[in-house]
């Protein structure tokens, strides 16, 4: 369930993992420094990641009910269309209530909201397509230090084993968390479940903190000096250097594109 | 006499998609004792998560009358004792009278109350100097034993065990069958110890992909050394 | 499950404008730089395991939550506890692994607003935590109550002044008006931090308990950090008075929303080199939409077309 790679045996699966990170970062960036309300840029880059996301066959419906979950971060935003900037008028609702309300604002909330939609979109089709393992690699690759890749990586193998650990540790709450019905009122006070809730959570790290000192040992017993192990790098080929250079390039254009041409 | 556990045309697959559990019919009477066996991935954990609501699939779960659906949910959860594998995740307070207090206090029953229960179910694991212990430092045995405090205390008509001999050392294993053997309650017990079926249970069930693939006398099934090799027991 | 978690201080791509992601991408990577020198000149390869293993806890432990009421829960963030369990400089590194993997595997949180949420959760989190802590454990003394006392605190305040951090940013990027912002994610967070404290509290209160060795092992690794006293001393007292001053005066931080530098020029140059009669009609916004569409339909019809070609060619193959 949290693993975000899907295996297919599509194209973008197979080009290098380098270059899927700075085709991803420079799309996040281009559509990030498109001005707001430039619409022609927005249609070209959805287009775009439309395109990807067929090629890559994760599947356009997986792709977007995953981006979803970014967008109640949008509420943030809701307040440009009331107290935008200038110029704001004022709309009567129904006759009686008088709103404020800035174009300007409209239009930025819904850029904003369109730029949060695309770049997450980006982002999945990274991660839906790249596996762990590569995407790691590929931050070794543009020099991302050593300590924290370690930890990062250490970080994913026990991820899993300890979100187990917790899911098994709610479900045995669950289980006692019952009622027996009148006129005992189940639940106890907000401040128990909180201090239960802590308690869960000292366990939690004290067995991630005594699964360490087993690891460590585990480690040191393998041969581990201290120094991550350092892994041959592929680099990358004529036609992944061709792949990076026309992509970018076809953002870029997209970019210089929607500058012309928005308002 | 009506089924205390009544499950009909139970199936259940993971949201990974993975089957789990495939058209499951069972019925269990009150008292009887139930020795759940099949290799790993069976399906013997699901299984008993049904039982309590923990996990809810396609047919129906009735427990003593009860649909087992959102409405009676918390109370269905009363009546059943889930005893988890691994006492670590079950235990998490500070002390074990807290621990052991966590379900009648979560009832919202009286003080009183909850410390007549703590003691009862503490004296019925026969740990009844350990209130004040921090559960975390016990050992294997003594956390399992615990763990049965803790779902004895809300007084559940059925209790439900997940492997639990399992890692326990020869000493604590049979000082557990024997507290096993003391209790009064419905008991449905998936496990890997056939000699604690032997010892146990009236009535043993074979899991198989998912399936339950035999359902009879104990003493019968575990003579069947075909049954129990072809489904990974021996 | 972990999906139904919302958390309210993840802030996605394109909510932050591109040239406060890149200050706080900076701020952060220099942040790092430091926590990696420390950690690796005073601590060693023996803390690696612990920071990784560590680091995955934390980020299953928000998961662990209590229900409040109505359908609302409390859950943890976990830097107030990670601090005081690892010492600041271990702590920076822990969130921000937990808050990198959450945003570039799980898309909570942005790619290009990554360098934010480290700042905001690593890095004021951890901060304020550690001079909130510090300061209360000086007052209080060794008490037992001392650390229960000061590690809620600690959470609480970490809680609240990262979201002041985030609220600013959100202002600063014109995304969301100062006088809106702060008082909303402040008021919000003064909450949620009520949960972080709690269950800080309930966890320390468990280690404490069960293994009173691991204070006494982490107060050597927290001794000692002056920088990070007064950095976060500092941090927390600016934010607590920047924020109400900024929404006081929300235009005021609008400087780079209105984005009237370089992009602008920029815009202005292409203008100027390319004439509009070199692409007739094209500064007609409403043209230039329909164009984008057409452009963009046909490349989307030709990927797709490719596609079916590819497939019925491998259909046929075999």
């Amino acid at each position: 369930m949290l693993e975000q790679y899907r295996d297919r045996n599509s194209l973008i699966h197979t080009v290098h993992a380098r270059v899927k990170i700075i085709f991803t970062l420079v799309f996040i960036l281009a559509v990030n420094l498109t001005p707001a309300g430039t619409w022609t840029g927005f249609i070209l880059y959805f287009s775009i990641l439309i395109s990807i996301i067929m090629l890559s066959r994760l599947g356009i419906r997986y792709v977007l009910k995953r981006s979803l979950f970014a967008l109640p971060f949008i509420l943030s935003a809701i307040p440009l269309i009331f107290w935008g900037p200038e110029p704001v008028n004022h709309i009567w609702l129904l006759n009686r209530v008088q709103v404020p309300f800035s174009l300007v604002g409209l239009e930025r909330c819904i850029s904003i909201t369109l730029k949060a939609w695309l770049s997450v979109q980006a982002a999945i089709v990274l991660t839906g397509t790249t596996p762990f393992s590569s995407i790691i690699e590929g931050f070794r690759q543009i020099h991302v230090p050593l300590i924290l890749i370690s930890i990062i990586e250490l970080m994913w193998r026990y991820l899993f084993v300890i979100v187990d650990e917790v899911t098994r540790m709610m479900r045995a709450r669950t289980s006692r968390s019952t009622q027996i019905g009148k006129p005992y009122h189940s639940g106890g006070s907000v401040l128990w479940r909180a201090q239960v809730t802590g308690n869960m959570a000292g366990s939690l790290f004290l067995r991630s903190i005594e699964r360490s000192e087993r690891v460590y040992a585990a480690m040191l017993s393998r041969g581990y000096t201290g120094e991550p192990l350092s892994v041959s790098s592929t680099n990358l080929s004529k036609k992944d250097q061709w792949i990076t250079v026309f992509s970018c390039m076809m953002i870029l254009a997209v970019f210089i594109f929607s500058l012309f041409t928005g308002r | 006499m009506e089924p205390l556990i009544k499950i009909q045309q139970l199936s259940f697959s993971y949201p990974d998609g993975k089957n789990a559990l495939t058209d499951i019919n069972l019925s269990v009477y009150p008292g009887e004792k139930i020795g759940i066996v099949g290799a790993n991935g069976a399906g013997k954990s699901t299984l008993l998560m049904h039982i309590n609501g923990i996990f809810t699939g396609e047919g129906s779960v009735i427990i003593d009358g009860m649909e087992c659906d959102r409405k009676h949910l918390e109370k269905i959860r009363a009546r059943v004792g889930v005893v988890f594998q691994n006492p670590d995740d079950q235990l998490f307070s500070i002390t074990v009278y807290d621990d052991v207090a966590y379900g009648p206090r979560y009832q919202g029953l009286p003080k009183e109350e909850i410390h007549s229960r703590v003691e009862k179910a503490l004296a019925a694991v026969q740990m009844e100097g350990y209130a004040d212990r921090n559960p975390y430092h016990l050992s294997g045995g003594e956390k399992k034993r615990i763990a049965i405090a803790t779902v004895l205390s809300m007084n559940p008509d059925i209790l439900v065990f997940d492997e639990p001999t399992a890692g326990l050392d020869p000493r604590a294993r049979r000082e557990l069958l024997e507290l096993l053997g003391r209790l009064p309650q419905t008991l449905l017990i998936a496990t890997h110890d056939l000699e604690l079926v032997d010892q146990l249970t009236t009535r043993m069930i074979v899991m198989n992909a998912g399936k339950i693939v035999a359902d009879g006398p104990g003493k019968e099934l575990l003579q069947d050394q075909q049954l129990l090799f072809n489904n990974g027991l021996i | 499950m972990l999906f139904s978690v919302v958390h309210p201080m993840h802030i996605p791509d394109g909510f932050l404008s591109v040239a406060v992601s890149i200050i706080m991408w900076i701020i952060s990577i220099a942040m790092i730089a430091i926590a990696l020198r420390k950690v690796k000149n005073e601590l060693g390869d023996r803390e690696v395991p612990l920071m990784g293993v560590l680091a995955a806890a934390i980020f299953a432990g928000q998961m662990l939550n209590f229900s409040v009421s109505g359908g609302t829960s409390g859950h943890l963030l976990g830097a107030a506890i990670a601090t005081i369990l690892l010492g600041p400089w271990t702590a920076v590194l822990v969130m921000t692994s937990v808050v990198s993997v959450q945003a570039l595997l799980f898309q909570d949180g942005g790619v290009l607003a990554l360098g934010a949420n480290i700042f905001n959760m690593g890095v004021v989190g951890v901060f304020v935590s550690y001079a909130v802590f510090q300061l209360l454990q000086k007052a209080f003394g060794k008490q037992k109550w001392g650390l229960f006392v000061s590690g809620s605190l600690a959470a609480w305040t970490s809680i609240f002044i990262a979201s002041l951090a985030c609220a600013l940013e959100l202002a600063i990027s014109g995304t969301s008006p100062a006088n809106i912002a702060v008082p909303a994610m402040g008021a919000i967070h003064a909450i949620i931090g009520i949960g972080e404290a709690l269950i800080t509290l309930g966890a320390l209160a468990f280690l404490y308990a069960t293994r009173k060795d691991l204070f006494e092992k982490s107060s050597k690794k927290l001794n000692g950090n002056k920088g990070i006293l007064i950095g976060g001393g500092i941090i927390a007292v600016v934010l607590a008075i920047l924020s109400p001053l900024a929404s006081s005066h929300p235009d005021g931080l609008e400087w780079v929303a209105e984005q009237k530098g370089f992009l602008e020029m920029a815009r202005a140059a292409f203008y100027n080199i390319m004439p509009d009669y070199a692409f007739p009609g094209i500064s007609d916004p409403n043209i230039s939409t329909i164009v984008a569409g057409i452009l963009g339909a046909v490349i989307v019809f030709g990927v797709a077309f490719g596609i079916a070609r590819l497939e019925k060619h491998s259909a046929t193959q075999e």
